[in-house]
């Protein structure tokens, strides 16, 4: 409940401090602020796609149940997150590329990732608990393209430019960066405010399954 | 039973479209753009679709009737003649960093596609 109050606080928040607080860029202009959205959900999807990793290779190695209920909650949330971050990719590089989409490694990997995480979703909606075990082989391939696309726009040519932030030395002044880091929190925050409630429901789906195959 | 083939028709049709998907982005993405010097040394790429990477020449810049129809980018050694009359990005202009696709006609690259690049780092703009 807490994660859920905080997260419902600090999204408005923080696009508030987007919009109005943050400095206007020097190059890319207003244009920018779509960063506050854009770099947070994708590293939010990143996180909701590793704890589907690291669940989905305990259930393989223990067949405990709680652990296939948390892989597929986070990988439904990590969805919407890079979901989020296909939209807003787009809209920010139509003002600022002049193109909405252009096949780099960097947008392509992305994709990728998205059509691997709809496929892993679908197989679970269609195959229920009997595909839970081939749900998990593919979260645990389909997590091997995110290192592809955090280093495709290091070691290739891309249009998409380099990391700016996960770097040793962020490229971005304090202020941009501490507004970045605020919304990031309350992205992550909202992560576990959905991760919650999707347990909460799986947990209490697999009791009264359980009540009714015992009554 | 039904389920079954239908789950089986759904999965080929996500990894036809992941297949799809990479081989389309792979094949551009390897070699995501050239430099006009890289494609001077390439003469099997004349008669092909490319796309290249380049400074707009300052002043190089030509416009018929208020509208930009070329100007020349160079990456320093080699410059490179683009003739276009697409729309532009609102941050095309002289010392800009751009991409360009097209295909060359003779020694002039006639673009179908003009983008421009920005820098990876940021930076607070002045206030007025």
């Amino acid at each position: 409940m807490l994660p859920l109050v905080l997260s419902a606080i600090a999204l408005p928040v923080g696009i508030f401090l987007a919009l109005v607080v943050a400095p206007v860029e020097a190059f890319q202009g207003e244009p920018y602020r779509i960063l506050y959205i854009h770099v947070p959900s994708v590293v939010t999807a990143y996180v909701g796609f590793t704890v589907t990793f690291v669940a989905s290779l305990l259930y393989l190695w223990r067949r405990a149940l709680r652990y296939d209920r948390l892989a597929a909650a986070s990988a439904e949330v990590g969805q919407i997150f890079l979901t989020v971050v296909l939209l807003t990719g787009p809209i920010w590089g139509r003002p600022v590329w002049g193109a909405w989409w252009t096949w780099d490694a960097r947008l392509t990997t992305a994709l990728i990732l998205w059509f691997i995480f709809a496929g892993y979703l679908m197989l679970r909606a269609w195959a229920g608990p009997a595909g839970a075990a081939a749900a998990a082989v593919v979260a645990v391939i389909g997590f091997l393209d995110i290192p592809l696309i955090h280093w495709s726009a290091v070691l290739l040519r891309t249009l998409h430019p380099r990391p700016a932030v996960f770097r040793p030395d962020p490229a971005m002044p304090g202020t941009m960066l501490a507004i970045l880091l605020f919304n990031m929190a309350a992205f992550m925050l909202t992560y576990l405010a959905l991760l919650g409630v999707r347990l909460q429901q799986e947990a209490r789906r697999a009791r009264l399954l359980a009540r009714e195959e015992a009554g | 039973m039904r389920a079954a083939r239908k789950l089986a028709a759904g999965l080929a049709v996500i990894a036809a479209a992941i297949a799809a998907v990479a081989y389309a982005g792979i094949r551009s993405a390897a070699v995501y753009y050239l430099t006009p010097t890289e494609l001077a040394a390439r003469p099997d790429l004349r008669t092909v679709q490319v796309r290249l990477a380049g400074t707009v020449v300052p002043g190089s810049v030509r416009s018929e009737d208020g509208r930009v129809v070329g100007f020349q980018i160079s990456d320093g050694a080699t410059r490179i003649e683009i003739s276009y009359d697409g729309p532009l990005p609102d941050l095309f202009g002289g010392g800009r960093d751009v991409l360009v696709e097209g295909r060359l006609a003779g020694s002039t690259l006639e673009a179908t596609r003009v983008m421009t690049t920005h820098p990876t780092e940021y930076k607070e703009a002045p206030r007025p």
